[in-house]
């Protein structure tokens, strides 16, 4: 999902935003898929702006988890 | 309507440049008129001057094009490279086309991105597909983030292509421009609607050559520290025995001309998947720092990497196949292909030969374009389109 930064980083990035927010760490509903990325989004620089492009594809292919 | 590409490379002064491009193109276009033009030009050619002379020197009569520019490192057509030149692309057929500019892009991406694409209308009726292409200060540092906020803003269903402007590696100032407005640390748009999908290909020749190390100290594109110690020094400790089995000695690099022409030779690269993103390092900065051509953030894994002018060469006909494969059975009309400047480093006296192999790949069809700090494709299932070291090139299909 945030091709962007590599596999590892992105990876690490995911995880550390799953724990913080308290979600399972093996599977995610949209709602929570789409909460981690608009957590990740408030990041600043590359990490941030991955983040909300990563959303903006994920809103655009889920509609009804809008 | 069946699709038509001209191109054209000239030397000359800005205008007499402008001018013998304005004659080529509708030299080889007959009475049609191009939809689409791009510019690319060296820095003997203020880019300004170009396409104002292009413009005035049209023929009357028919709808004025988009043209769309960039100062470059190199330019080229399928007849050949040159420096000190400005090469045109020119497309006619059944397009709408639009544009924008948008600055600056330091400290406000979003601002600039939103500034470019304010003219651009969301559809065009009878034109489903969307293509476009940017074209972006290279020195900046951030590509990335300008590809993937143009992306997001834009929607599913656009495809994305371009490059960063440069400046003959002098890394003081690059220009990009659409219809008569150029400027600096911007970014420019050409929206291309078509009625059948265009193609883009990309590709890069780069293997890694070392284990992962990681970024520990960053900030935005500058990358301070890896695993703990400053970048430069990592950056030459990890590179040395590969440079000197190419025959080049680290110790003897002397200023930022040799300091950069090593960062051609050995690139950084992030893993994703399979596969690696290639991530060039294009300043060193007085701290050791070293400065990228995108964001590079804290805790990022990276590999160092090298590529051989064969790898180069084939990388280059790979691209063209994917473009090709996009296309199906149709014939190809011609193509726009931005090339990483460092390959021609690699590739010396052979980067024409790898220009002719993607034009020969797409059927011996014309192609024009120039050499860039960085290259753009994002198609609709990427996550990432911000490439280095690599050829990306937009096909036109022929059509009916």
């Amino acid at each position: 999902m945030l091709g962007a930064l590599g596999e590892a980083k992105a990876r690490d990035v995911l995880a550390k935003t799953i724990q913080s927010l308290s979600f399972p760490a093996h599977e995610l509903e949209r709602w929570q898929a789409l909460l981690v990325l608009e957590t990740i989004a408030a990041e600043p620089g590359l990490i941030g702006i991955t983040a909300r492009f990563a959303k903006a594809r994920a809103v655009m292919r889920w509609p009804a988890a809008r | 309507m069946e699709t038509v590409v001209a191109v054209g490379i000239e030397k000359g002064s800005a205008a007499e440049a402008g001018r013998a491009l304005a004659a080529r193109i509708a030299e080889q276009l007959g009475a049609r008129s191009p939809a689409l033009v791009t510019l690319f030009a060296s820095l003997s050619q203020p880019l300004d001057e170009v396409m104002a002379a292009f413009r005035a020197a049209l023929p009357p009569g028919g709808p004025a094009p988009v043209v769309l520019g960039a100062s470059t490192a190199g330019e080229f057509t399928h007849e050949g490279d040159e420096t000190g030149a400005v090469s045109a692309f020119a497309v006619s057929g059944d397009f709408r086309v639009f544009g924008g500019v948008g600055r600056p892009l330091a400290g406000s991406v979003e601002q600039a991105v939103t500034q470019a694409l304010a003219g651009i209308p969301i559809e065009q009726e009878g034109y489903p597909h969307r293509t476009a292409i940017l074209l972006i200060d290279g020195l900046a540092g951030a590509g990335e983030e300008a590809t993937l906020i143009a992306a997001a803003l834009l929607g599913p269903g656009v495809r994305l292509c371009g490059g960063c402007a440069a400046d003959e590696w002098r890394l003081q100032k690059t220009f990009v421009g659409c219809d008569g407005v150029v400027e600096s640390d911007a970014v420019a748009v050409a929206m291309i609607f078509s009625k059948e999908p265009l193609a883009i290909g990309v590709r890069h020749g780069h293997e890694p050559f070392s284990q992962a190390m990681t970024i520990t100290r960053s900030h935005d594109n500058v990358v301070n520290e890896i695993d703990g110690r400053p970048a430069w020094d990592v950056f030459l400790e990890k590179t040395r025995e590969r440079a000197l089995s190419d025959g080049l000695d680290p110790a003897s690099l002397q200023g930022n001309s040799d300091t950069l022409r090593y960062f051609l030779k050995y690139e950084t690269g992030v893993k994703n998947g399979p596969e690696f993103r290639i991530r060039m390092p294009l300043v060193r900065n007085s701290d050791d720092s070293i400065g990228f051509t995108c964001g590079m953030p804290e805790g990022t894994p990276i590999h160092f990497m090298a590529s051989t002018p064969e790898r180069q060469i084939e990388s280059a006909r790979d691209a063209a196949k994917r473009a090709r494969a996009q296309l199906g059975t149709g014939a190809v009309a011609g193509a726009l292909v931005i090339d990483c400047a460092c390959r021609k480093l690699i590739l010396e006296d052979q980067f024409g030969s790898a220009v002719r192999t993607i034009a020969a790949e797409l059927g011996g069809v014309p192609i024009a374009g120039f050499e860039s700090y960085g290259e753009i494709a994002l198609n609709d299932d990427d996550m990432s389109g911000f490439h280095n070291t690599t050829t990306v090139l937009l096909a036109f299909p022929k059509g009916k």
